[in-house]
């Protein structure tokens, strides 16, 4: 079986906040109550010699290869999914510590009103029965998609490739 | 047995993250010859992160055991739990048992841990009190803080295990008196002036504090559970229970003086490799890198046990294979999170004054923060932060609370 990735190409978003929405909606977040964002978009500036250019950038948890939370975690709240790939969050099981949060360099563990610790699950139950996450399904651009790992990295070699040509 | 591994096992001693974490390693690795596990635990291993949520009613008993669905057991040939080690022998390449057992080894990992001590307190003639570190010391705390009401419980020991004990005294509503030696808390992680509020802050949710204080005598009366407690400022003070958090050494009593390279812990290099032959370390007794001072020490932190212990494990797996290990330890920083109750607290990195260096304090948004930039050519280079937050009923923290992953990495990155 193939394994797939979420990936993000920088120069296909326009920062839309359609991925933001339809994250919400997966996941019944209340954002006006005390719900949390799972998925942010930021909009960065570029300078360069004669231009300045806004460059979007929609952002969740990257599901590291070697995600430094996973290790972190004392109380076996963090898992990897081994079917998906995705570092899942077992609520019920979090104490609240922020060690995942000290262990994260992006900034991703974010924790509710119950003090456990909320975050992206690569929407592991969409994709075990086939089905893209939310955020790449809905995005107008292709910025964001779920592609094949190898294609995935294929396609970034190549661009690395023409950028150095 | 597979091709190209030796005879004798693989032997693991100790059963807590760094253990486990080179178990799976081992597994991962291809290593599929015998594997043997030496504890003076049982053989569920527990979390001891756990045991004060445990102890102040956060977490059922149950959930101090974070490994129960992964099946450790399957990747263990021979278990011997409840054993104590005599001694090694690292030319024999052989662990003598306390039961006179002897078992070679073609490898050895060293992950005993650490237990807690108390230097300078003194003893009672017929009252023991209470440490936090095994799932029995938590047992045996909880039912004493369950006993009856308010229990009045002496905690020494400011640092992370002296708070988070205070914490499970707080939830189970003991009167929690906070001593400590040093006149701050948190004194080796915390800048002064976070220290100050942070102390405030536990003042005012009911914590006594007995700060650059210590304890000269304990009397245990003859006819009530009761202690007296005699302070070197001349006050004395009854307490129905003590908990004494002041630190922790390696279990290493079993290694022989010269054997192995040892400071306060086992030197390792980046493979997790003593200066014995064949012999590892990892976690609680392993003196690894600190990237920011560039000095082997012991930086006794679950994350840091369960990297060495995954990086042991894996270079274990190489060299029974036959090959060079590839994944060394990236070495680490001093860095610390904790909460106590609605308090939290975050630090990385060094907080000293040192010439070159300036401190940006600030206060916002109900947060105390400060930052120590390393004066640079271009741009100042930050090396240590303190965030201290009460964390507000919503849940929602600053900003800066959420940013403290990006910080720590920020001065793990200018080190390497």
């Amino acid at each position: 079986m193939t394994k797939k990735t979420l990936c993000f190409d920088a120069q296909k978003c326009v920062g839309c906040y359609a991925c933001a929405v339809a994250c919400m909606d997966q996941n019944d977040i209340d954002v006006v109550g005390d719900g949390l964002m799972y998925r942010h978009v930021s909009h960065v500036e570029e300078e360069n010699a004669d231009e300045v250019r806004i460059v979007h950038v929609s952002i969740a948890c990257l599901h590291c290869e070697a995600a430094e939370c996973l290790d972190a975690c004392p109380s076996g709240a963090l898992r990897r999914d081994i079917a998906s790939g995705a570092v899942i969050v077992r609520r019920e099981l979090c104490i609240g510590c922020h060690a995942c949060a000290m262990a994260c360099p992006f900034g991703i563990p974010r924790f509710g009103r119950d003090g456990t610790m909320q975050k992206c699950d690569a929407c592991y139950a969409r994709t075990r029965f086939g089905y893209e996450p939310a955020c790449a399904e809905i995005c107008p651009t292709g910025a964001l998609s779920y592609a094949d790992v190898n294609e995935a990295a294929g396609s970034k070699l190549s661009r690395f490739g023409k950028t150095l040509a | 047995m597979g091709d190209g591994f030796t005879s004798k096992p693989v032997v693991v001693l100790g059963f807590g993250a760094a253990a486990i974490s080179a178990i799976c390693a081992l597994r991962d690795s291809g290593y599929d010859g015998p594997l043997t596990v030496v504890t003076d635990a049982d053989p569920e291993p527990y979390s001891p992160v756990l045991t004060s949520y445990y102890v102040g009613g956060r977490i059922p008993r149950d959930q101090c055991f974070p490994w129960s669905d992964l099946d450790v057991a399957s990747m263990i040939d021979d278990m011997r739990s409840n054993e104590h080690i005599e001694s090694i022998d690292v030319e024999a390449h052989e662990v003598k048992l306390a039961n006179g057992q002897c078992l070679g080894y073609s490898k050895l990992l060293i992950a005993t841990g650490a237990q807690p001590i108390a230097p300078g307190f003194p003893a009672s003639h017929s009252y023991k009190p209470h440490v936090l570190r095994t799932m029995q010391d938590a047992e045996r705390l909880r039912g004493a803080l369950i006993a009856w009401p308010h229990v009045r419980v002496l905690v020494s020991g400011t640092s992370m295990v002296g708070l988070k004990a205070l914490e499970a005294c707080l939830d189970r509503e003991a009167d929690a008196t906070l001593l400590g030696r040093s006149g701050h808390i948190m004194r080796a992680t915390a800048h002064p002036l976070v220290a100050e509020r942070f102390e405030q802050l536990l003042v005012d949710r009911g914590v006594t504090l007995r700060l650059s204080q210590t304890v000269v005598d304990v009397e245990e009366s003859a006819d009530c559970p009761e202690c007296s407690v005699c302070f070197d400022d001349g006050d004395v003070e009854q307490f129905d229970e003590i908990i004494l958090a002041q630190g922790v050494k390696p279990n290493l009593s079993f290694v022989a003086p010269g054997s192995i390279e040892m400071h306060k812990g086992v030197v390792v290099d980046d493979f997790m490799r003593t200066s014995a032959p064949d012999v590892f370390a990892a976690g609680d007794v392993a003196e690894a890198l600190d990237v920011s001072s560039g000095q082997k020490r012991i930086i006794g932190l679950w994350h840091n046990a369960v990297r060495q212990g995954r990086c042991a494990g894996s270079a274990i797996a190489a060299e029974c294979a036959g090959r060079k290990p590839t994944r060394p330890y990236a070495g680490s920083i001093p860095s610390n999170v904790i909460h106590v109750r609605d308090i939290l607290f975050a630090s990385a990195g060094s907080l000293s004054e040192q010439e070159g260096r300036c401190f940006d304090v600030r206060e916002e948004n109900g947060m105390m923060c400060v930052f120590v930039y390393e004066k640079q050519t271009g741009t100042d280079q930050l090396v240590g932060f303190n965030i201290l937050a009460v964390v507000p009923q919503d849940g929602k923290h600053d900003v800066l609370v959420d940013e403290i992953g990006a910080y720590r990495r920020e001065i793990f990155n200018s080190y390497v």
